[in-house]
């Protein structure tokens, strides 16, 4: 239970501390194509960690093997290990892990019933005990969106905009209060403003949550996130403090890469 | 001063003609003359070749008017000269395929017979086809050179053209429905929409004087459809009861589960199952009717009545047999909705419900099932105007069912009466033929209506299940 992670903790709500994440040797392909070649990383627990890299690369396969969506693609085949607390996730009820794993999606992907049921949705049918309210405002203030659409959680989540659709989905991916948070390019899609208020969520997220976020901009992995990993042709070329890697980066591969000469 | 040279300018941009020479409205009437006549005639011949197609005394009609065509092309085609400078070869190949039309149609016999075969048509049908043939293009033509040869009378020419299969179509769907509703509300009696079908004899009790009582036998006859119209709502509903679970559930398996071998020939013969012919269900029904004789389950498969003292077996089937094999025209059709519903789910919702540690059942249930909802919903209500429509089914068991409807009854629905009146008995024939536009008109009207209503709540379910 309190392996190297007891810090950060919020007494003020009983809330269970923060995960690491630590991937072992982990290779994906899909048929004959090996897109991860044996990654190792240890996330750290609290923190924002950003995977950057080229398209293609295999950022958002290593994303999804953390809570076994990858599983669900045709003629994958996963082998290593992704140990979450301590406990390898190959080995747990998918379910359970996904509860534990929460994801948000490059598309925002709000399902075609209220905002409300939106946020309710994972808490209804996981048959959680908790106060509806309360969770709906919390994980709503948190996704930096209850001023706006709090008097009108009746209406259908399909008719917000782009971005507010996004922050619903971070909001009801928080609402299940996972330990880890995978965001694949959550603000790809969005325009500047809305992409601004999920980077503020994502800041607000510190601490509480550890999250893991893809992005393919730089300036955003820069503002957002406490550690960096570089990520080329299947392979981790550079992990470190986002501040060291983009103002020093190690290895030439990285250097050229932040410099904007490919990807 | 300013304002009126300003004035002049802008008027004279817009009335300074393209080529220089000014056209008075006579020249302009005179330079019209030819390609209006060439439409006149054009759109003659069209409208005789659409009436001749159905007619046999319209002989006099297409010879004449492919003469004209001929000749008045090859005016048009020296007057394009006279006015565009160009020759249009197009119009002297329409003009010479009309003389070559005109050469057949005089060489036709009367009546054709080809290919060794009994059927005998008259020629007027290939007076149809010629004066088509070469009408459309002359039309076109006449109406692009009408309006000056420019780039939007191309445009313009053509739309006729695409609008006559249009207004075909429309004219004979009125003409079908006006038939109908003219001749189905000519009242004859409106009561025989409550009033059940029955003719039978009674023996009635009679006194002479005072005397012993004598008997003697009495017809009695009711003249009515509700039978046949509570039939086919029976129909609707045991058949909806039956396939709808089954349909839905194999579309759901299929969307989910149906990847594999099995999934795919599962769709095979669920495909060829739709393909079948309804002749060959209503065999299968009539077998379904005879396979339980003399065994204790006659009475669920063929169709009873209890006469007061005992209980007599129609010749034909029960309301069950009729719906299950109804069941296997309609189970295909819901099966196939369900599946196309649910795979138009877009994958990234199935992901997002999966990706909140939610099991796939739940998901089905609570994502997939809601967003294939008007597929399935639409898809019942045309499934049942299938069956209030079909008689190919019924054609073999079911009867007049005078004895009432129930599931055990004898079987006899509205698209049945309408086969029975030609069909039939000659004296149910005789007592049904005044009505038989009503009862057309009828079930013209349920199908529209479940038609109307499968469009309607397309639309409405989509609003509320998919957020649309």
């Amino acid at each position: 239970m309190s392996n190297s992670n007891g810090r950060n903790v919020n007494h003020s709500e009983p809330k269970k501390a923060p995960r690491g994440v630590e991937i072992r040797g982990l290779k994906v392909s899909y048929g004959a194509n090996l897109v991860l070649k044996g990654i190792d990383l240890s996330i750290q627990p609290g923190k924002v960690t950003a995977l950057i890299g080229p398209s293609g690369c295999g950022k958002t396969t290593l994303l999804r093997c953390i809570n076994r969506m990858n599983e669900l693609v045709r003629g994958c085949t996963i082998s290593g290990e992704v140990l979450l607390d301590g406990k390898n996730v190959f080995q747990m009820d998918p379910m359970v892990l996904r509860r534990k794993v929460g994801m948000v999606f490059q598309k925002p992907n709000p399902f075609p019933m209220s905002i409300r049921d939106n946020i309710l949705y994972g808490i209804e049918a996981g048959k959680i005990k908790v106060n509806k309210d309360e969770v709906i405002r919390n994980s709503l203030q948190k996704a930096a969106i209850w001023d706006e659409i709090q008097n009108r959680l009746g209406d259908n989540a399909f008719r917000l905009s782009i971005g507010q659709q996004q922050r619903i989905c971070l909001a009801r991916c928080l609402a299940i209060s996972p330990e880890v948070v995978l965001m694949d390019e959550p603000a790809a899609s969005l325009d500047p403003t809305s992409a601004a208020k999920v980077e503020e969520s994502i800041l607000g997220m510190k601490g509480d949550y550890t999250s893991i976020i893809v992005t393919h901009n730089m300036q955003q992995a820069r503002r957002v996130s406490d550690y960096t990993v570089f990520i080329f042709l299947g392979e981790v070329v550079e992990y470190g403090e986002t501040e060291r890697l983009f103002a020093d980066p190690q290895r030439t591969e990285t250097k050229e890469y932040i410099a904007g000469r490919f990807g | 001063m300013r304002e009126i040279i300003t004035e002049n300018s802008t008027q004279e941009a817009i009335t300074k003609p393209a080529l220089g020479t000014p056209q008075t409205g006579l020249r302009r009437l005179a330079n019209a003359l030819i390609p209006l006549f060439t439409l006149s005639i054009a759109v003659i011949s069209i409208l005789v070749a659409l009436v001749a197609i159905t007619r046999n005394d319209m002989e006099g009609y297409p010879v004449p008017l492919l003469v004209a065509i001929c000749l008045v092309l090859d005016f048009l085609f020296l007057d394009v000269y006279r006015q565009h400078q160009r020759w249009d070869f197009q119009l002297l190949i329409v003009s010479g395929l009309s003389f070559i039309f005109l050469l057949i149609l005089r060489a036709l016999p009367e009546f054709v017979t080809g290919l060794q075969l009994n059927a005998v048509f008259h020629r007027s049908v290939f007076s149809t086809i010629f004066l088509l043939a070469v009408g459309l293009p002359s039309m076109v033509s006449a109406l692009y050179y009408l309006l000056n040869a420019t780039p939007l009378a191309e445009d313009i020419s053509r739309y006729p053209v695409i609008l006559i299969p249009v207004v075909v179509v429309i004219g004979l769907y009125l003409l079908l429905i006006w038939q109908l509703v003219s001749q189905g509300l000519k009242v004859v009696d409106w009561s025989v929409l409550i009033k059940p079908y029955y003719n039978i004899i009674l023996p009635e009790k009679y006194y002479i004087q005072g005397d012993w009582p004598a008997w003697r036998t009495v017809e009695q006859v009711s003249i009515g459809f509700r039978n046949h119209i509570l039939g086919t709502g029976l129909l609707i509903i045991l058949t909806s009861l039956m396939s709808m679970p089954i349909g839905v559930g194999a579309g759901l398996y299929l969307s989910e589960y149906g990847d594999g071998w099995f999934g795919n020939t599962l769709r095979f013969m669920i495909k060829s199952l739709r393909a079948i012919s309804l002749l060959i269900l209503g065999l299968a029904a009539f077998n379904l009717a005879n396979i339980a004789n003399n065994t204790p389950l006659e009475w669920m498969f063929r169709g009873t009545w209890f006469t007061g003292w005992e209980t007599l077996s129609s010749s034909g089937g029960s309301y069950l047999t009729a719906s299950i094999i109804l069941s296997i025209l309609i189970i295909p059709m819901i099966t196939q909705v369900t599946e196309e519903g649910c795979r138009s789910l877009p994958p990234e919702l199935r992901e997002g419900s999966l990706a909140l540690g939610v099991s796939e059942e739940t998901t089905l249930r609570r994502i997939v099932a809601p967003w294939a909802m008007p597929n399935i919903i639409t898809g019942w209500l045309l499934a049942c105007a299938e069956v209030a429509g079909s008689v190919a089914v019924l054609m073999f068991i079911a009867r007049r069912g005078d004895y009432g409807v129930g599931v055990f009854k004898q079987v006899t629905s509205l698209a049945y009466l309408i086969f029975d009146i030609y069909y039939g008995e000659k004296n149910f024939k005789q007592l049904m033929q005044p009505y038989q536009f009503q009862a057309g008109l009828l079930l013209l009207i349920i199908t529209l209506t479940l038609g109307a209503l499968a469009i309607l709540t397309k639309n409405w379910l989509a609003k509320r299940f998919r957020g649309m």
